[in-house]
């Protein structure tokens, strides 16, 4: 904690317990890696993330990276555009949904906030325009509704009663 | 860059694992696809990205999605997000206003007021607009007048003429102000049982008037449908179930309203109308004067987004009496779905 202004390496363990290391400003984009960090001080400890496999952590470091220099982002800008994505990010999510999942699992536990917003926009331009078959195709979704079931969603939807 | 120390193998194995979970979930399995897995702070960060329509599509797709879509903070932002600030006070005072007349409401609306109020409602009640319908034609219900028409008997003589009546809905609305989105056009209508089947033909025509001022239409896009009367039949026949065809007709009597609604995006529903488009139509009686309609409309708004709409509906019924026609004159209750 005395004042390294040297980037120290922080090392990284995934689920099955290959060790990547990476230096400190990458590793606090992710909140949770900052928050800890700052509570644990300097350790050669591996901080070991159980929750995300090595690709996974793999592809968010890259991502980290990319992303080493961009603006801590403002509280509470709702810019709710999902044509805002830039070539390198929509070229990041090109990968397969599997992937893609992990990815926003991966981004909520580590609380790393842009790519979170990057990887739900992805799935949500997946989903735009989509009626629901299509999108029970897209995502290999089996429809589990009764027709009972369906009826009633209908129904709610159709809030077409007089006013 | 400051990473790596990966043990290629490691990587090479993830790589099939995933595939393998992409392989597996071919064969679909409830409940095991990839939303499965995604918490509900996720799905809404996902659905704030989405607009109202895609997040109805998503709520006929499973359980799990619907019950993502049911969240009320979700429909509250939507309701926020198109109508503003204004929309919520604005329910909030009429909630007081009828609680205050309490005594008064009462013997219409027994319903409870609840204290988080429903904001899918609240917004496709707001959305839903519900349109005054007028005849283009003097005399008669809303929308509604006769005509006979004659058919040549099949098996019997051709000198063997039946009368029938036919009966034909022609409707004009005006809708103004309407923000901007897809909507769908929501015919309710009341269908007796008929002896032979239906026939129906739709045919819509949209006028867009660009300037209030003026009295210049520009008809805009005429979309003509008929249902398969096979279809018609079958649904007419089972009780109070909702016809897949549209424009929508419950089994009812007559022409109840026309409402414009948010385009709920159900599957044989496409959000364009090309496919209508290119349905045959056989609209038997083409003597219909469109020009001689648009005059009666008069747009009482001040604001500049106008859409005119005429639309008409035709109906072959084959009745054997008037006392049936009158038993269906009047149908104050709508009949809403709860």
């Amino acid at each position: 904690m005395t004042g390294a202004p040297e980037q120290r390496n922080v090392k990284l363990t995934s689920s099955e317990g290959t060790e990547f290391k990476v230096e400190r400003d990458v590793a606090e984009k992710s909140v949770l890696l900052k928050n800890m960090l700052e509570d644990v001080g300097e350790s050669d400890m591996a901080i070991p993330l159980p929750n995300v496999t090595g690709p996974i952590l793999q592809k968010v470091i890259e991502y980290c990276i990319h992303h080493r220099d961009d603006p801590v982002p403002a509280h509470d800008d709702d810019t709710k555009k999902t044509d805002d994505i830039d070539d390198w990010d929509a070229e990041f999510c090109k990968v397969d949904q599997g992937t893609l999942y992990e990815l926003i699992l991966a981004s909520n536990y580590l609380d790393i906030k842009p790519l979170l917003d990057l990887t739900c926009k992805t799935v949500a331009n997946m989903i735009k325009g989509k009626s629901p078959e299509e999108i029970r195709k897209t995502f290999n979704i089996a429809n589990d509704f009764t027709p009972e079931e369906e009826e009633q969603v209908r129904r709610e939807n159709e809030w077409c009663e007089g006013r | 860059g400051g990473c790596s120390n990966q043990p290629p193998i490691q990587q090479q194995e993830g790589r099939v694992n995933v595939e393998q979970q992409q392989n597996d979930s071919i064969t679909i399995i409830p409940g095991n696809d990839g939303f499965a897995k995604v918490p509900h702070e996720i799905m809404m960060n996902i659905m704030d990205n989405l607009e109202v329509n895609d997040v109805l599509s998503l709520s006929m797709v499973n359980r799990k999605l619907r019950a993502h879509t049911h969240d009320n903070y979700l429909w509250r932002q939507i309701l926020l997000s198109q109508y503003g600030e204004i929309a919520i006070q604005n329910h909030q005072d009429k909630l007081l206003l009828n609680n205050h007349r309490k005594g008064k409401w009462k013997r219409t609306k027994n319903k409870q007021i609840p204290s988080v109020p429903d904001w899918k409602k609240v917004y496709m009640r707001l959305s839903t607009v519900k349109v005054k319908t007028k005849t283009a034609f003097s005399r008669g219900r809303p929308g509604t007048f006769y005509r006979y028409r004659y058919f040549d008997h099949k098996d019997n003589e051709p000198s063997n003429r039946i009368k029938q009546k036919q009966r034909s809905f022609n409707i004009e609305i005006t809708i103004s102000n309407v923000p901007p989105g897809i909507y769908d056009i929501i015919w309710r209508m009341k269908i007796d049982k008929s002896i032979e089947r239906p026939i129906v033909h739709f045919s819509t025509d949209i006028w867009l008037r660009h300037d209030i001022y003026l009295n210049s239409y520009e008809r805009e896009a005429k979309y003509k449908y008929s249902p398969d009367p096979e279809e018609l039949v079958k649904y007419t026949l089972e009780s109070n179930a909702t016809l897949k065809i549209l424009p929508k007709i419950l089994p009812l009597k007559s022409v109840e309203y026309v409402c414009l609604r948010p385009h709920i995006p159900y599957d044989d529903c496409p959000i364009n109308n090309s496919d209508l488009n290119g349905s045959e139509i056989v609209c038997n009686d083409a003597d219909y004067d469109y020009d001689s309609m648009d005059e009666s409309s008069s747009a009482v708004q001040n604001n500049s987004s106008c859409i005119n709409s005429v639309i008409d509906c035709e109906r072959n019924t084959k009745r054997n009496s008037f006392g049936n026609l009158k038993k269906n004159k009047r149908l104050s209750k709508i009949l809403c779905v709860a």
